[in-house]
């Protein structure tokens, strides 16, 4: 056979065996089809009624008339929160009830809503425990047994059909009046509430941080005829840490019995909806007064309020707070409004906006309270004072009478005019309004708030007017009163014939708009960055002129790379921080316009900013793209660094040094000099990895006591990857780096230099060199012995190797051999006289050079050997130190004057030096 | 042409004869030492290049020379007379030529002999057998004794350097297999093993996946073995030996062939197609290989196979002394596993070989634990023969693939595992609910879907989910759907290996050479999940189910990648976990190998430095610190001393001792205490140190040869790491055992007898004791909890043995009939066969309450090892061949434990979860592996 054929008929047998020979595994979707037929499926009821007879009943076919007879159920109730545990409910048409497979995580397919079937041939249906239930025959003791997990698909089938679950409503009384008609049912309980034993706990006993066992609770509901129910919580009940709200309302679960104890079991933490007074102190939703009803009792007398005051057994307003005390406009009060009108409570307590912010729907309890127009205003509180005014409700009584219902909503201002509000009369007090267009006088303009609480007038351009009250304790009390006029958002008041508003905070007044004369409003000269900054570098100017800024955004706030409320904005070639009072919402690239009218100029840690900028000082004009970023080295930026500060800057050709992620912020070094590129450890790209070899960088300049770069996002860097060294770099600056900013990496690059410690003497490590150039050298360690001799010229790639010291030593450490290449020889460096004084206090400096050191004399022993020989010349001494082993060990010390030339090495705290013969002292 | 194949060979018997004959160099120069075989009757040469065999009957024989690690043959020679004089016989290229016979010269190769042997063609793939084959296909003896200047007084004798075909190896690898022996005790990371110069040993964990190049017997097969401490030509040598396998075209034979096995082993069928071109005249020389394994269902039911191979390998002479060869190869495959169970669940399904991995999907067996395995290699290798003396090799190789592992997974869901120990009768009786327990029993035995995974209820309860994930993919918006309850995932270990290395080997005088290397290999071990299916639902997500439970409400902790919170899943997708290991090593190592006359002394050194660290691309929400991005780099420098002697007594005596030193870096799979989840690593990883001698006596008469050794190996400072789900702690726990030393020492006999120039007689004993020394510290961690949950616990298993069968011997017939056919019988013994252990069980916090008197015998069951019980077995194999023209036709069968003893407990493993307040040992069972019954593998091969 010739070759052809050969290869003709391998061919034919190769691709033969490619195709043929196929292991299937494929598989298709299998599609749950299960169904069973209509005359098979027997009703809920029809089970239960065979125990009538009996407490325990095994489904035989006899008894059920097939061999093969099935339940067609939806599930009401699963085991997803953990409350339940290897046991689902269900219900068909005519009944409900429950089975107890020994699996766990049940939900996952038998799940609330899923239409099952169970079949009944071999399982037991029992009622022995109380619930009935289906099950796998019963223990000695006559217990129901749990469907061992092997067997459950056997008795369970799942369908693709699902049902929405709807719990019947019913009262507890209901339940106990007929178990058999509701055993096993999801219902819903309206009207009730944990009894005080249980409000306010939780809902079980959690391991989830304490540690302990979990532990189940038989916690009680009681309806307002007391009826009590037991709603049974698991331990292991994902909501079984949570705290059980002190409110009435409805409660959704499954009932069982327990022994002869009836039974709820909650699905989740959903089935509970308190939101209601309770039953002791009231009866749900008419037991609620509108504010405004209570407001039209309101007196200059004290109305105790009682069942005669308010013509409820128990009363209680429902509404939400409007104003807290937080901003410190208002102290010790909370003012809650419903649709129909607000009142100011007056509590003995601080911090209130911590447990009733604004937005919290509270429902406050009257019973026992006074109600009073208090200087005319409508006000509740408790009893009075010795002055005869209002008192405040006492601080321990505050957590009963007013509850968080836990609800919050929004609340948005009524949109009037001064007029309305100084005619509406107390219907129109303690409610959140706005004005359109108002402004405060022209001669309190520029003028703070409130350093002492006070009274301003406010007037809109009809001229009506209405007093703004301030408290010096409002956070915004030493903010300027703008010029202008505009939107006011406040709360009504009144104190005695004065009918007040007040501002929440500062963000609530917005003027921006012309005063009515046609004055003020917005400043309307511009003035330039660049005059900022010369006024305040020059001329020591701590605030800004009159006007407006304009610029570009550079700072991204997505990033969260700058402190969140500062800005950082350019305008041609400058630029400047403004730290806004809050957190501001200025993306990148946006346009703004900032009244920085006397606002604070200051330095922060060196960096430039306008401080302290009111957030509605700042207009959105538009959004633009970034100024062109600048090109410079960084030793031009560093050089002029009050001439960059605050612009977006780019520097090019540049390495990273000093880490390996954004947040480690490196240093950035173009070869000019170093920076640090900072990146704070909560942006979003800290934790990304840095580009290696040479980048460009584009960032914004900063100052923190040193100047820095800040990024605004990773791709703010671009090239990087490998690249080969192209660059010399001077041993100085490997040593400054390392000295002055910590780097523990070389840059990229290498150095050049002759080698001036000699290999052969045995004194030097095999795999160190110290090498100089000029008159800087430096130790070199390789990852393995060495073959250069002293007067070699060395290259050595020193890129990214690890700079270090060894016992004090400065060596960039771990060079790979094959990063040094001999590119010449060369006579030593001459050595640079010094006197061991000089050595001593610059040893960092000189070290690892060849030094001379005159006129000195040694002592400490006869020869090298012994370790350490002193060199005194007169300034100060330094020791020669040499290895028994080194060649030169034995050679005599010389008494006597002598001239030492050594290299300056370091052993801890110690400089030495090392010499590379006996005949360097001479 | 059938009648012409049966009509080939006729051959008559007639009585014994001696056979003598002289073996000469092509420049006519005695060749010393020389191995001689003719129809497998041996001798060996004397000074003057003499054999002198006896008792070979007339015929006609195939005659075998083996001599200085190359191998010459003649197909047909014919001894026609009593007293026959075979006369001058000259070795030249591959062949052997009778002097007057045209002698083709042919350039020296390698030393790497080419032995094609019909009984090689077992058809099995396991990793085991996979390496029978590879053993048996070694080349035999190599003998490095340059004779031709020595002095001709008889005092010179040959240097015995390795012994691949010696009696024990051979038994060890064919017949001690099948029982999970593993020589002297040693894991398959204490072996080097190189593939055309790629060291394929993988870094972090020290292991070979022969399963790599599986499939590609034919051109595996040119391999230079090292079982013991002895020196290698081309490495230092794991304490376990080491393997060359040489794949150059150039070496491969010439020639085409197709093999058809069919079995019932792992797969039913293999299909294997070989072409090789032998250098031809433009020195260029290229090598073809491409082979299918398949089968739906091996031995044990559900694992499938199906594995494709390709394999090309081209070589140039770059000139006389120069060559480049690039070897390409791959062996993508596919297989169901096999996961060992309980006994209480062999039982009632009524075979020792359930495996409860497949289920029926559809009315189709499918495995939910199958490998796939896509990891092609390339090496390139230069070798320079710089001067006569000096050689030099140069190998540049690679590895980037893939190795994933499926399995199921589940979100809130119960456990699928139809084994799971909460679904078996004894959960049931062992509380006493014996009714409830039988009717599980039969449920179980009664049918396949009873004790198998239900995939249909899988699909069922997938495709009706509806869970709404609220801020899914941290959009903020809650997504409604189909999550999955269950689904597979791939584990992936994904190999990126780069390997370069050099050796050189110089004879500095007659009796001195050096040999060494230097070698570069970085590991990049890729390890994640990928959702491999998602059963039906629509998605899946990527949440720690565990770290859910642990901390309700916290939906930080649970994020697997916090970068990428509640992120929801697609086929294909990673998922839990995403990092690299990447390991590097590099070193160099020098032998020197002096002979003299009657001593062979050789020293070798090797010193190593081994970094590793772990990379992680995502941020575990339960580790958000310490999990993202790179850990620390370890580094570690390591050394190897080695040293031996060869005592010659004469050219058949041979004494040799060997001593070993070193030490070895910890693996960096092993060395962080939970490297899925964190970046932590194991207090103090420190490099083990390892210790051995073994000392041995080798003799080599005609027609009887064999070796008696011992050895004795320390290991201290091990680390051991295991991982596994525990029930208890409801979350994967890492127990970690540090300061594990082990003492391996034993003997191993291995003698071939001819009884007479047909029939031999085979023995081979390994007699060990392969044990625990220490009593090492157990630590563990759980995957969920940055607390150490135990630290330092007292390990109670000094003098435990090594898992496995510390004992193994076999006695074998073996009949080769001239006329081309042979038939072998074995008899196969192991015992002392341990089982792995579960080490918390032996620690004083289990056993605490167990000291007082009367619970003694409860104390010792629960501390003890469990031996299982000794077994036999019965193998056989034969073949024959024929030849037709140029084809040479192979027929070979091969019947495992003929006995059919399906018994044979070979192994197994105690579960990770023990009673710890009953201390029922019987509660949670240990999982067995069973020997396979009688198993057969034929196969057909056609060589043209």
């Amino acid at each position: 056979m010739n070759t052809l054929n050969k290869f003709f008929f391998l061919l034919i047998i190769v691709s033969g065996l490619f195709i043929t020979s196929c292991v299937d595994n494929d598989f298709d979707e299998p599609e749950n089809t299960f169904m069973v037929d209509a005359n098979n499926v027997v009703t809920i009821e029809s089970i239960l009624s065979e125990l009538d007879t009996a407490k325990t009943v095994l489904l035989t076919e006899q008894i059920l008339g097939g061999e093969s007879k099935f339940l067609k159920v939806t599930v009401t109730a699963d085991d997803a929160s953990g409350n339940l545990f290897k046991i689902i409910f269900f219900e068909d048409e005519s009944a409900a009830l429950s089975i107890i497979p020994d699996r766990n995580e049940l939900n996952s397919e038998f799940s609330t809503g899923a239409v099952i079937y169970v079949k009944l041939n071999g399982l037991t249906i029992s009622n022995a425990g109380g619930t009935p239930q289906l099950g796998y025959g019963l223990d000695d003791d006559g217990q129901l047994l749990r469907i061992p997990d092997l067997l459950v698909s056997d008795f369970m089938f799942l369908t693709n059909e699902r049902k929405e679950v709807t719990p019947q409503i019913i009262t507890i009384a209901d339940y106990k009046n007929n178990e058999n008609l509701y055993i096993n049912r999801l219902v819903t309980i309206e009207n009730v509430e944990f009894t005080s034993e249980f409000a306010g706990g939780t809902y079980a006993i959690t391991n989830a941080l304490s540690g302990d066992t979990p532990e189940s609770i038989n916690a009680i509901i009681s309806d307002c005829e007391n009826n009590t129910l037991i709603v049974r919580n698991s331990g292991f009940s994902d909501f079984a840490g949570d705290l059980i709200p002190n409110l009435n309302g409805s409660i959704t679960g499954v009932l069982s019995k327990f022994d002869t104890d009836l039974q709820l079991f909650l699905r989740d933490k959903n089935d509970v909806v308190l939101n209601m007074p309770r039953c002791l102190d009231g009866l749900g939703e008419e037991s609620i007064m509108k504010i405004s009803e209570l407001v039209n009792l309101a007196t200059d007398d004290f109305l105790l309020l009682d069942e005669n005051s308010t013509g409820k057994e128990t009363a209680y307003i429902r509404g939400t707070v409007i104003a807290d005390d937080k901003s410190g406009t208002f102290f010790k009060t909370l003012i809650v409004q419903d649709e129909s009108a607000g009142i100011r409570l007056s509590l003995d307590a601080f911090d209130l906006y911590e447990s009733y912010p604004i937005g919290t729907e509270v429902l406050v309890s009257l019973n026992g309270l006074t109600l009073k127009l208090d200087a005319e205003n409508p006000s509740i509180g408790d009893g009075a004072t010795d002055d005869n005014r209002l008192a405040r409700i006492d601080e321990n009584k505050v957590s009963t009478i007013l509850i968080n219902t836990s609800v919050t909503n929004e609340v948005q201002p009524i949109v009037t005019t001064i007029d309305e509000v100084i005619q509406g009369g107390p219907i129109m007090l303690n409610r959140l309004v706005m004005f359109d267009r108002v402004e405060l006088p022209g001669g309190e303009v520029g003028n703070a708030f409130a350093e002492e609480s006070r009274n301003i007038t406010m007037v809109d351009c009809d001229d009506e007017s209405i007093i703004l009250r301030t408290s010096s304790f409002a956070d915004f009390a030493n903010e300027l009163i703008p010029n202008g006029s505009g939107n006011f958002t406040g709360v009504t008041g009144r104190f005695l014939s004065d009918v007040q508003i007040f501002l929440r905070t500062r963000s609530d007044l917005d003027f921006n708009q012309d005063r009515c004369d046609g004055s003020g409003g917005e400043v309307t000269n511009e003035i330039t960055i660049e005059s900022i900054k010369n006024s305040y570098y020059n001329l020591g100017a701590d605030s800004a002129e009159e006007g407006f800024i304009t610029g570009t955004v550079i700072s991204n706030r997505d990033n969260i790379t700058f402190q969140e409320r500062n800005i950082v904005i350019q305008n041609g070639n400058d630029g400047i921080v403004v730290r806004f009072n809050d957190n501001h919402s200025f993306e990148v690239g946006s346009q703004l316009k900032i009244n920085v009218t006397q606002q604070e100029v200051s330095e922060f840690n060196g960096l430039l900013q306008i401080a302290n900028v009111p957030n509605f000082n700042a207009e959105f004009v538009g959004s633009g793209s970034l100024p062109a970023p600048k090109i410079v080295t960084v030793e031009e930026l560093l050089s002029s660094y009050n001439d960059y500060e605050s612009t977006l800057i780019n520097i090019v050709d540049a390495d990273l040094f000093g880490g390996s992620t954004f947040g480690d912020s490196p240093n950035i070094d173009d070869g000019t000099a170093s920076i640090q590129l900072f990146t704070k450890f909560s942006a979003s790209f800290a934790n990304e990895q840095l580009p290696s070899g040479k980048v460009d960088v584009i960032a914004v300049a900063a100052e923190f006591n040193n100047a820095q770069l800040i990024l605004n996002s990773a791709d703010d860097i671009t090239g990087g990857g490998t690249v080969e060294p192209s660059d010399e770099i001077s041993i100085q600056s490997i040593q400054d780096r390392f000295y002055d900013l910590g780097a523990d990496q070389a840059q990229s690059g290498f150095i050049t230099g002759i080698v001036i410690s000699d290999r052969n003497t045995g004194q030097v490590n095999s795999r160190n060199i110290f090498v100089q150039k000029d008159d800087y050298g430096i130790l070199v360690r390789f990852t393995g012995d060495h073959s250069f001799n002293l007067g070699d010229q060395l290259k050595i790639d020193v890129s990214s190797e690890e700079v270090s010291e060894f016992r004090g030593l400065l060596q960039i450490n771990n060079v790979p051999l094959s990063n040094a290449s001999k590119t010449g020889t060369a006579e030593l460096p001459a050595p640079v006289e010094l006197t061991v004084d000089q050595i001593l206090n610059n040893n960092n400096r000189y070290e690892s050079t060849r030094v001379i050191i005159k006129d000195a004399t040694l002592s400490g022993g006869a020869t090298y050997g012994v370790g350490n020989i002193s060199v005194n010349d007169g300034t100060n001494s330094i020791n020669i130190f040499t290895f028994s082993s080194t060649s030169y060990a034995n050679d005599p010390v010389p008494s006597g004057v002598v001239d030492v030339i050594g290299i300056v090495s370091q052993y801890d705290e110690n400089p030495q030096i090392v010499l590379n013969s006996s005949d360097d002292v001479m | 042409m059938l009648v012409m194949l049966f009509s080939v060979f006729s051959i008559c018997l007639t009585n014994a004869q001696t056979v003598t004959g002289k073996i000469l160099s092509d420049s006519n120069k005695a060749k010393v030492g020389a191995l001689v075989n003719i129809g497998g009757a041996e001798a060996v040469t004397n000074a003057s290049g003499t054999f002198i065999i006896s008792n070979l009957p007339l015929g006609v024989y195939t005659m075998k020379v083996e001599f200085d690690g190359k191998e010459y043959t003649r197909g047909r020679i014919t001894i026609r007379e009593v007293n026959a004089d075979l006369g001058k016989l000259i070795l030249s290229g591959k062949k052997i030529y009778i002097s007057g016979e045209e002698v083709e010269k042919a350039d020296e190769k390698a030393n790497v002999s080419n032995v094609d042997n019909m009984i090689l063609d077992t058809s099995n793939d396991s990793i085991i057998d996979n390496r029978i084959e590879m053993e048996l296909d070694i080349a035999v003896i190599t003998i490095n004794a340059d004779s031709e200047g020595g002095d001709g007084q008889g005092q010179q004798y040959s240097s015995l350097l390795t012994a691949g075909r010696d009696p024990f190896n051979a038994a060890a690898a064919f017949n001690f297999s099948s029982g999970r022996f593993y020589a002297r005790g040693y894991n398959n990371e204490d072996r080097q093993v190189f593939l055309n110069g790629f060291a394929v040993n993988d870094l972090d964990d020290g292991r070979v996946s022969w399963a790599v190049w599986g499939g590609l017997n034919d051109v595996l097969r040119n391999q230079t073995i090292n079982n013991t401490l002895k020196p290698s030509s081309f490495s230092f040598g794991g304490v376990g030996g080491s393997n060359y396998i040489d794949t150059r075209a150039s070496v491969q034979r010439p020639g085409t062939k197709i093999v058809y096995n069919r079995s019932n082993r792992a797969y039913s069928n293999r299909f294997m197609v070989t072409h090789n071109s032998g250098e031809q005249e433009n020195g260029w020389s290229y090598s073809l290989s491409a082979s299918r394994r398949w089968g739906d269902s091996g031995y044990i039911k559900g694992t499938f196979y199906d594995a494709y191979a390709l394999f090309a390998s081209v070589e140039k002479k770059l000139s006389n002394n120069q060559s480049i060869g690039l070897t390409v190869l791959n062996s993508p495959s596919s297989r169901g596993r096999f996961s060992g169970s309980v006994q209480e669940a062999y039982d009632l399904a009524g075979s020792n070989y359930y495996n409860a991995n497949w289920g029926y999907q559809n009315g189709e067996v499918r495995n939910s634990r199958v490998n796939n395995s896509n990891q092609p290699i390339a090496i390139l290798r230069h070798d320079w023969r710089i001067s006569d003396k000096v050689s030099m090799r140069t190998t540049l190789a690679g590895e980037i693939g893939t190795f994933g592992s499926t399995r199921l997974d589940w979100y809130n869901a119960s456990d699928p595992r139809p084994d799971y120990y909460r679904k078996l009768p004894s959960f049931y009786s062992a509380v006493g609910l014996n009714d409830i327990a039988d009717d599980v029993a039969a449920k179980f035995s009664g049918s396949e879907e009873g004790r198998q995974i239900d995939w249909d209820r899988m699909y069922a309860v997938n495709q009706q989910r509806n869970i709404t994930i609220e801020n899914a993919n941290g959009s903020g918006e809650a997504l409604t759907g189909a999550l999955a309850a269950y689904v597979v995932e791939e584990q992936h270990f994904d190999n990126e290996k780069y390997n370069i290395n050099t050796n050189i080997q110089a004879e500095v005088s007659d009796n001195f050479s050096i040999s060494g290397g230097l070698e570069y290999l970085y590991e990049n071990v890729h390890n994640y999940k990928i959702l491999d299916d998602l059963l039906g639902a629509d998605y899946y997500v990527d949440l720690n189910a565990f770290a859910l439970r642990d901390f309700p409400g916290n939906t930080d902790v649970a994020q697997n990648d916090l970068q990428r919170p509640n992120r929801t899943l697609e086929v294909g997708d990673r998922f839990g976990w995403d990092y690299d290991i990447v390991t590097q090593r590099a070193g160099g190592w020098m032998q020197g190998e002096y002979s003299i006359n009657q001593l062979d002394l050789f020293a070798s050194v090797e010193l190593t430095n081994t970094s590793f660290y772990r990379n992680s691309f995502v941020q575990s929400g339960l580790f958000p610190d310490n999990s993202l991005g790179k850990s620390e780099t370890q580094s570690f420098n390591n050394y190897g001393l080695k040293a031996g002697l060869t005592y010659k007594l004469d050219g058949r005596n041979y004494f040799y001792g060997v001593g070993t030193i070193r030490t070895r870096a910890p693996f960096s799979r092993f060395a962080f205490l939970s490297p899925r989840t964190r970046n932590e690593l194991v207090r103090n990883p420190t490099s083990e140190k390892i210790r051995g001698f073994e000392a041995g006596y080798i003799f080599r008469y005609a027609g009887f040869k064999g070796r008696v050794s011992g050895y004795y190996t320390t290991f201290q400072d091990q680390i051991e790491n295991n991982s596994f789900y525990n029930d208890q702690a409801r979350t994967f726990v890492n127990f970690i055992l540090a300061g594990v030393d082990k003492r391996h020492q034993g003997l191993e006999i291995g003698v071939e007898a001819k009884l007479t120039s047909t029939l031999s007689l085979d023995f081979a004993a390994a007699i060990g004791a392969n044990q625990y020394t220490s009593r090492p510290l157990g630590t563990y961690t759980q995957d969920n909890d940055a607390n150490v949950i135990a630290e330092d616990r007292l390990i109670y298993v000094k003098n435990f043995y090594v898992p496995g069968p510390q004992q193994a011997y076999t006695i074998g017939l073996d009949y080769r009939s001239p006329k081309y056919w042979f038939v072998s019988l074995n008899l196969n013994h192991f015992r002392e066969i341990y089982l792995d252990f579960n080490p918390d069980r032996r620690t004083d916090e289990t056993v605490a309450g167990l000291l007082l008197p009367d619970r003694n015998e409860t104390f010792q069951n629960v501390i003890a090892q469990e031996k299982l019980p000794s077994q036999f077995t019965v193998d056989f194999f034969g073949g024959k061949s024929w030849k037709v023209d140029d084809y040479f036709i192979n027929l070979t069968l091969g019947v495992n434990n003929i006995l059919n003893n399906k018994g044979f407990r070979t192994g197994g493993f105690e579960q990770g979860r023990f009673d710890y307040e009953g201390f029922d040992i019987e509660r949670f069972p240990p999982r067995y592996f069973y020997a396979f019954g009688t198993t057969y593998s034929a196969g057909l091969t056609l060589r043209f």
